[in-house]
């Protein structure tokens, strides 16, 4: 899902679309599910699009 | 011929902004230029005798009842068809006149049936009525020469018979199927004496007619009649509610001996229908009074038990405990709930308020979710609401219509028909579809594009429209700069002319030829007034949200919002799709689609509430199932929703309802959800409803209580019975203090109340201060974001391909005589146009596999496989099946897949890869096990 979600930032800068990544997290995701994919993104390192790993330490922060 | 005579005015009227005056019988009155003399006659009180005029209908002047005699003029001319001029001095009653009528109507009586003491339209015949008005006292021809009287009556049609002996072939029927139904399966056959009525040759059963009802209700005798009146006797009361099927939201009048509903009649006041209907909502009321329909609460402390009736105390006692002690045990959110689009505002409005204030968490959505999620995401990310922008009146308005991914004819019949009529006008039209709907081609309507677009290729083909508007000069710059975001347009105008998105790269991929896309570009930019109408077939793919952005786009770069005749328009799949979503039913929004974590919203409502809101969004659907397949959702609240057969993946939502430790149903009917559940908590019909939904032009009607509830409880009762079992109880007296409610909390709804409507029969919302009587159209003078935001809306393809296993592409849809899962028309008469789902596949695709029509195949994907009859058709394209999910043993969506919506989880119905193959199953397997049986013995 995240993977989708990045892909349709296709056309916008990497900033704008970390931006765009982690307000939709925000916006629609519980916070079970972001804490479980920043912990997949913790166990897997550079599986997930770069994009959306940036976003997920975002929303940590 | 309905109960409630509401006034008919003869012929419809002008909608000239100039007047003239003219007297009729010596009164003065003022009329639009164009109204005929019958309707200035009217206007002015004065009835003329009339059969073959209706107000609905354009004038005709067969009948010659309605002669009158103006000063000045030889004759004495129709009054229907003859236009008012000014200073015209009419006279409708004269001796002249008043002999020539009786003479006319003594000579349709000397042809019709004397049964009027037992004839079924005996007290609503306009025969009867014009018999007494013309003071006809006797028929000098006698009744034994060659007549009708012995004509046969057609009774195939499941919910009207037509019996000729008793028409008097004023062609109203034939008019009314022509101008408002448009099916044209009506006409005049044969000459003179021999002339009569008929649907083509054929039996009406076998014709052209869709059952929409016109023809009954333009009928000004008892030739066509309702059977239910035929056999009940007419009605006696008239209670005025709303439908409960599509989101097109008809106003009907229920007509009713005492508390049996005997017919549905479509109101002309209704705001979305102005009278008419389709063969839902006007006779597939059965379902409501079905044997099948549970009266009372059930229990069951496991799924394997059988089912105890209990009282209402017991079950929600029984419910509110386990909620509590699975949230003891697993957690406040490992409960969820899921509020339903077929039940009214107000039902919705407390479940999500249970939810959140009674459970303690967001975890709360809507059927909406499996198809117009998208619609909200999209429209709220470029417009600022998540709402269509026009009225159904608007199609009036439009000179090009652009329908995507929708069958309004099938889907939205009354709307369809509109449309129809807009069309028949000379509108133009392009149809994006993969299937070739009615409307590419059906009488006097033909499509101009038909881009018949690889499933999946929305997205490519209207970026590709965009990239011909942005590089053929076609963008309406005055717009933009008046009612736009510069910044956001900027960047989508660098995106949209990039090569990718040209027609003649997006041929490949979409199968579209680029003269069409271009073609089809070119006609809606050059409108003048263009309108854009959408289904599931855009919302319910991978891209469904940007697909909703790329048409807003589009619309936008054309210049074609906030006027009439344009906009971006969803048809929703059910009565009260709008409504639920409005009514704070996604996780992510309180009412009025404010986010739950606007602190100064949810202040608002913890406020009004007395309870602590949570600020974090909570699961959608699918998230909520897979929790539950994984140990960590346990109960779940399903109010009027079947997911078990509407929802995708069919095998997964059993595991996932069957992991869980309670499950709540709240419908009429034990469905297919309720086969997991642990109580079942009876609803009401719509026809015991009270309160209000809210349709797809976002228009407030009233639902009202048309017989007593047959459970004993309104639903939002039983929701606050269980909301304070849990310990918060909600107090209302009544469903219109919910509204109330509603009203306080949303700003789009802070003028509405029941009394309102019952005042002005209904508003579309925006309705408050600043709009007291609504809004048929929004972004008028601006957004409601402010500046309209185009975003760059890039086409990713599906993950969903094609292989050498499953090389067929897989689309659903829904069919006019069906609805939904079919809860409700499964248990009408409407079986008898569709008692199955079949598989439509084109001949090609049919042959290489050795499938002929009407043979069992077996259809299967990589989730799930199904059987069904196959359909050989040419209406789909080779590569493309396609079928409909209303039968649960077919189960549509045992094949369909977990893939959805990047943006909302709205699943992709539409694209799943399949392969077909010849099956054995039904009446051969049968009888063949039957042969195989007696060989052994």
């Amino acid at each position: 899902m995240s993977g989708q979600i990045a892909a349709n930032c296709a056309g916008l800068t990497d900033e704008q679309s970390v931006t765009r990544i982690s307000d939709h997290l925000r916006a629609f995701w519980t916070p079970v599910m972001i804490a479980e994919l920043q912990a997949y993104d913790g166990e897997h390192p550079g599986e997930l699009d770069p994009r959306v790993s940036t976003a997920l330490g975002q929303l940590v922060a | 011929m309905t109960l409630l005579h509401e006034p008919d005015y003869g012929t419809p009227a002008s909608t000239s902004p100039e007047c003239i005056d003219v007297v009729v019988d010596g009164i003065p009155v003022s009329v639009p230029v164009g109204t005929s003399v019958m309707r200035a006659a009217a206007d002015a009180g004065v009835g003329v005798p009339k059969l073959c005029a209706t107000d609905s209908l354009q004038p005709f002047g067969s009948c010659r009842l309605c002669l009158v005699e103006i000063d000045g003029k030889k004759g004495t001319p129709a009054s229907c068809t003859t236009p008012c001029e000014p200073g015209m001095v009419v006279r409708t009653q004269t001796p002249r006149v008043e002999e020539l009528r009786r003479n006319v109507m003594e000579l349709y009586i000397s042809d019709h049936p004397l049964d009027c003491l037992t004839c079924p339209a005996n007290g609503d015949c306009e025969l009867q009525d014009m018999a007494g008005v013309v003071g006809l006292r006797e028929v000098r021809y006698g009744y034994d020469g060659e007549n009708h009287l012995d004509a046969p009556t057609d009774n195939s049609n499941p919910y009207f018979s037509f019996d000729e002996s008793k028409c008097i072939v004023c062609s109203r029927c034939v008019r009314a199927c022509d101008e408002i139904q448009g099916t044209l399966a009506l006409t005049i056959v044969g000459r003179g004496f021999d002339s009569k009525v008929s649907p083509g040759g054929r039996s009406f059963f076998d014709s052209e007619c869709v059952s929409c009802g016109a023809c009954v209700q333009a009928c000004p005798t008892a030739t066509l009649e309702e059977k239910s009146v035929i056999d009940l006797g007419m009605p006696t009361r008239t209670v005025q509610t709303t439908c409960a099927y599509c989101g097109v939201g008809c106003s009907f009048n229920a007509e009713l001996r005492g508390d049996e509903l005997v017919r549905m009649v479509p109101a002309k006041d209704g705001g979305a229908n102005e009278g008419h209907s389709c063969v839902k909502g006007r006779f597939a009321w059965g379902y409501a009074t079905h044997t099948d329909r549970v009266l009372a609460p059930l229990v069951r402390e496991s799924i394997d038990e059988p089912w105890r009736e209990a009282s209402w105390e017991e079950a929600i006692g029984f419910a509110a405990d386990r909620i509590r002690d699975i949230q003891s045990r697993h957690g406040v959110d490992s409960v969820g709930g899921i509020t339903s689009s077929r039940c009214t505002n107000e039902e919705v409005f407390v479940v999500q308020k249970m939810v959140r204030a009674a459970f303690g968490t967001n975890n709360v959505d809507t059927c909406a979710r499996v198809c117009h999620s998208p619609t909200g995401y999209g429209l709220k990310q470029t417009f600022g609401t998540s709402a269509g922008t026009q009225d159904f009146k608007s199609v009036q308005e439009a000179d090009v219509i652009m329908v995507i991914g929708a069958n309004p004819t099938d889907a939205h019949p009354v709307f369809g028909s509109r449309m129809k009529r807009r069309l028949r006008e000379g509108a133009r039209l392009i149809v994006l579809d993969p299937r070739r709907i009615d409307l590419v081609r059906s009488p006097h309507i033909e499509s101009d594009f038909h881009l018949q677009l690889q499933p999946g290729t929305n997205v490519a083909i209207v970026n590709a429209m965009g990239h011909v508007v942005a590089t053929e000069g076609l963008i309406d710059r005055e717009f933009i700069a008046d009612r736009c975001d510069p910044v956001t347009f900027a960047a989508w105008e660098e995106f949209i002319r990039q090569p990718e998105n040209s027609p003649e790269a997006v041929e490949a991929v979409s199968g579209v030829p680029a003269e069409e896309i271009r073609g089809a570009a070119r006609l809606y930019a050059a409108g003048p007034n263009s309108a854009i109408y959408y289904g599931l077939g855009v919302t319910e793919h991978s891209q469904g949200s940007t697909m909703v952005m790329a048409m807003a786009n589009l619309a936008m770069a054309t210049g074609n919002i906030g006027r009439d005749g344009v906009g971006v328009n969803p048809l929703r799949g059910q009565n009260n799709v709008q409504g639920s979503c409005d009514m704070g039913s996604f996780p992510h929004e309180l009412p009025g689609y404010r986010h739950v974590s606007d602190d100064a919203v949810r202040e608002q409502f913890e406020a009004l509430w007395g309870a602590d809101l949570r600020g974090d969004p909570g699961m959608r659907i699918p998230n909520m199932l897979d929790a539950a397949v994984v140990g960590e959702f346990k109960a779940l609240f399903v109010q009027g929703e079947d997911i078990a057969q509407s929802d995708p993946n069919t095998q997964h939502v059993q595991r996932a309802l069957e992991s869980m430790e309670l499950v709540i149903v709240q419908d009429l009917f034990l469905n297919e959800t309720a086969r997991y559940a642990h109580v079942f908590l009876p609803g009401t019909s719509f026809l015991e409803k009270d309160g209000t939904f809210t349709n797809a032009e976002r228009r407030i009607n009233r639902v009202r209580p048309v017989m007593a509830s047959k459970t004993g409880k309104q639903e939002w009762e039983v929701t606050c019975d269980l909301s304070a079992a849990l310990g918060y109880p909600m107090h209302y007296d009544s469903s219109s203090q919910i509204m109330d409610e509603i009203a306080a909390l949303t700003p789009t709804f802070a003028g509405v109340s029941f009394a309102l409507l019952d005042e002005v029969g209904s508003v579309q919302w925006p309705c408050n201060a600043e709009h007291p009587l609504g809004t048929p159209i929004m972004h008028v003078e601006g957004f409601v974001r402010g500046k309209g935001a185009f975003q760059v809306t890039p086409f990713v393809p599906t993950d969903e391909r094609t292989t050498r296993r499953y090389p067929l592409v897989l689309t659903t849809g829904r069919i006019l005589s069906q609805y939904n899962v079919g809860a409700q028309t499964r248990r009408t008469a409407n079986v008898a146009w569709h008692d199955e789902d079949v598989l439509d596949i084109h001949e090609a695709d049919a042959e290489a596999r050795g499938i002929a029509d009407g043979t069992w195949v077996t259809i299967a994907s990589r989730v799930g496989t199904t059987v069904m009859r196959a359909h050989v058709t040419d209406r789909v394209p080779p590569g493309v099946v396609y079928t409909t999910f209303h039968f649960p043993g077919s189960g549509a969506n045992v094949i369909t897949t977990e893939y959805s919506d990047w943006a909302t989880n709205c699943p992709e119905y539409k694209v799943t890869a399949v392969e077909v193959t010849p099956t054995l199953r039904g009446p051969e397997a049968t009888a063949l096990a039957a042969d195989a049986e007696s060989v052994l013995a």
